[in-house]
């Protein structure tokens, strides 16, 4: 279906309240009322001011009007444009808090939320990790078991005074951002090993595995500058 | 000053320079006169552009929102046309600023409704956000029509959403959204709810199945939505269309004339039954109350099995249903949906500006903002230097439009596969029921009013 018609367009006058109207018009019967006064006063002054109607009396006629619109209400209008111009940029100074984030590369959502790590050096923790490994140099079954038992919980301890809050170690490690660190991997799978000590009876390690997994904890314990 | 000295065609003869340069110099003399008068024009403009949308968006921070979702019963055997009651019952809550203070100081404006549908991994969801005020009124409204659907208010699912596209991009996934318009005067109404009722059982139908079949399509990690940011506009709207209405009502005269002489005369044209209904669909969409709205639909899906085409072809498609081919229809906003190459105009920066709309879209999306551009602060504000907002186009349905664009599912509906159902009809209890206690302790029944 064709139709040629177009639609009316709102009139903006009567979306303004009746006060609005009025200050308008009030603004602007005043401007007119001011430069016609003016004009009648100039008027006055120069034909009927003993020149009488003459060449030079209509240019000083002329002169009067030029300097009232001009001077008069160009000057107050130009006062008002200022004014305006330093409050549009004062509105969009308040306004600009409230934009939609519009960003090519806007920072995350949960930018402030994350915890940061600051390295804190402890000789406390090298003091027990000399133990540790010095436990794990015997080789025996046993204490290579409680060697990474151990280091897992001196891992665990650090975190917490890093200030991480959670119920065990795996809920801190979680709170780590992966990309930010580059030994957190190898540390999952060597807690991972340490819980399937600790849970399965019997179960048994070979000496490589007890080596990598503690060099997981040392290599995280060294990239958090705990020693 | 001598205007006269300026203007060459008087004092230098009459030649093509001359009359050029007294164009030119009667300009100049003419805004050297009143160049403060149309400065103040102009910046009164940006100024208050900038102070409404400072005001308003001062004013819709403050709202606090409520979360409804709409868990539907087994069946609902109820037509569309309750929808738009409810609809026209929503109309009625519009809100304007109606003095000086509230217009300036609060900056109150129109609170706007979102309706949504929201597909987490193929289970389907219906969601209503309301201002928190205005609840009590709205469920009113809505339970009087549908009394078997419960309205659990829930967190804002938007929260497990990327909250912008840095998010998008750590959890490797990939975005699709676009807006729908209309291609005509909105004057001329979609295809209705009207149009897919019949009396004959064999012959109903009921769009919301489309739109829940292509939802429940959605695989494990993505995550697809539909939502319609709602305005209710000022009842003097519909009468925009009067020339419209008026034209159609003209009587059309024959090209040939018949008679003789003096007697010639344009025989009057019998008009045909479809011109007929025509005008009868029309007057009667605006008979009803018309909402502005935004149609937003969006797919987030893994980088790694992104295909955008089941939203995009299926939604497109769904929307499709209410197209009709003399009347109006739905069109895909490509001028601001996410996938401009570098044959769009401007040319330069495809990767970056495909990344600015996602963000821009995503954005409304959870915010249920309308972006629209209608006066100048929200274009300075809204724009970005490589994505002007210049193409949102809000569109002018009436509440019986918006009702077939989303209601609960009729019996016609397959739902079960799809929605989470409430599988017990709910039965209030019957008045005059004792109840034992104080006065003071039935308040602890209604629900809690918002300070």
């Amino acid at each position: 279906m064709k139709i040629k018609a177009k639609m009316k367009n709102p009139p903006k006058w009567p979306d303004l309240f009746q006060i609005e109207r009025n200050i308008i018009r009030i603004f602007v019967g005043g401007l007119l009322l001011y430069f016609f006064s003016h004009v009648f006063i100039a008027f006055v002054y120069n034909f009927f001011g003993g020149q009488g109607f003459s060449a030079i009396a209509l240019k000083g006629f002329l002169a009067d009007i030029d300097k009232v619109w001009r001077f008069h209400i160009g000057g107050f209008f130009i006062v008002l444009d200022i004014t305006m111009f330093v409050l549009m940029f004062v509105f969009f100074k308040m306004g600009w808090k409230y934009r939609p984030q519009l960003k090519i590369y806007p920072p995350p959502s949960d930018l402030g939320k994350q915890v940061k790590v600051k390295p804190k050096t402890d000789p406390a923790i090298f003091e027990h990790w000399k133990n540790i490994v010095a436990k794990a140099n015997t080789g025996t079954q046993e204490n290579m078991k409680s060697a990474v038992i151990e280091a897992d919980a001196l891992l665990d301890n650090h975190l917490k005074n890093l200030g991480f809050e959670g119920e065990h170690l795996a809920e801190r490690l979680s709170k780590l951002n992966p990309k930010s660190f580059k030994t957190l991997e190898p540390v999952w799978k060597a807690h991972k090993l340490r819980n399937d000590i600790v849970h399965t009876p019997g179960s048994k390690i070979t000496a490589r595995q007890a080596q990598n997994s503690l060099l997981a904890y040392r290599n995280f314990f060294k990239e958090t500058r705990a020693f | 000053m001598n205007i006269t000295d300026s203007i060459g065609v008087f004092t230098d003869g009459f030649s093509a320079t001359n009359v050029l340069y007294g164009f030119w110099n009667i300009l100049l003399v003419f805004l050297k006169y009143t160049w403060w008068l149309w400065v103040f024009f102009i910046v009164w403009k940006f100024m208050m552009g900038a102070f409404f949308y400072w005001r308003r968006e001062a004013y819709r921070k403050k709202i606090r929102w409520v979360v409804l979702e709409l868990v539907i019963p087994r069946l609902i055997e109820k037509s569309p046309r309750l929808m738009d009651q409810f609809f026209q019952a929503l109309h009625a809550l519009r809100n304007d600023a109606d003095h000086l203070d509230e217009k300036y100081i609060d900056g109150e404006t129109t609170q706007r409704y979102s309706v949504e549908m929201a597909s987490f991994e193929g289970q389907v969801h219906f969601y209503m956000r309301i201002p928190a005020k205005q609840r009590d009124m709205i469920e009113a409204a809505f339970l009087s029509y549908y009394p078997d659907v419960e309205l659990i208010e829930i967190e804002d699912y938007m929260k497990k959403l990327p909250q912008n596209i840095t998010d998008a991009d750590r959890k490797d996934l990939d975005i699709w959204v676009t807006e729908f318009y209309l291609d005509k005067s909105p004057c001329l109404p979609i295809k209705t709810y009207i149009q897919f009722e019949n009396m004959d059982e064999q012959h109903q139908f009921d769009p919301m199945s489309t739109f829940l079949e292509v939802m429940a399509r959605v695989k494990k990690g993505e995550y697809m939505g539909m939502q319609i940011v709602l305005q209710p506009l000022h009842r003097s709207w519909n009468y925009r269309c009067e020339p419209i209405v008026e034209e159609l009502r003209e009587p059309k005269y024959s090209n040939q004339k018949q008679g003789v002489g003096d007697f010639q005369f344009q025989p009057m044209m019998m008009k045909s039954p479809g011109e007929t209904d025509d005008l009868k669909t029309i007057e009667q969409n605006l008979s009803k109350p018309i909402f502005v709205t935004i149609p937003r639909v969006i797919y987030l899906a893994p980088k790694l099995n992104f295909y955008d085409g089941l939203a995009r072809r299926g939604l497109k498609g769904a929307f499709n249903q209410y197209s009709s081919k003399d009347m109006n229809y739905f069109k895909d906003n490509v001028k601001v949906s996410t996938k401009p190459g570098f044959w769009d105009f401007p040319y330069v920066f495809p990767e970056m500006r495909r990344r600015i709309r996602k963000q821009r879209l995503l954005q409304y999306y959870i915010g249920r903002a309308f972006g629209s551009a209608d006066d100048i602060g929200e274009f300075i504000y809204l724009s970005h230097w490589l994505n002007l907002q210049l193409h949102t186009k809000p569109v002018e349905i009436s509440t019986e439009a918006v009702a077939s664009l989303f209601h609960p599912p009729s019996n016609l509906v397959l739902t079960a596969p799809h929605t989470a159902r409430s599988e017990s009809r709910k039965v209030g209890p019957s008045a005059g029921l004792p109840i034992y206690g104080e006065e003071d302790a039935i308040n602890k029944f209604y629900p809690k009013k918002d300070k």
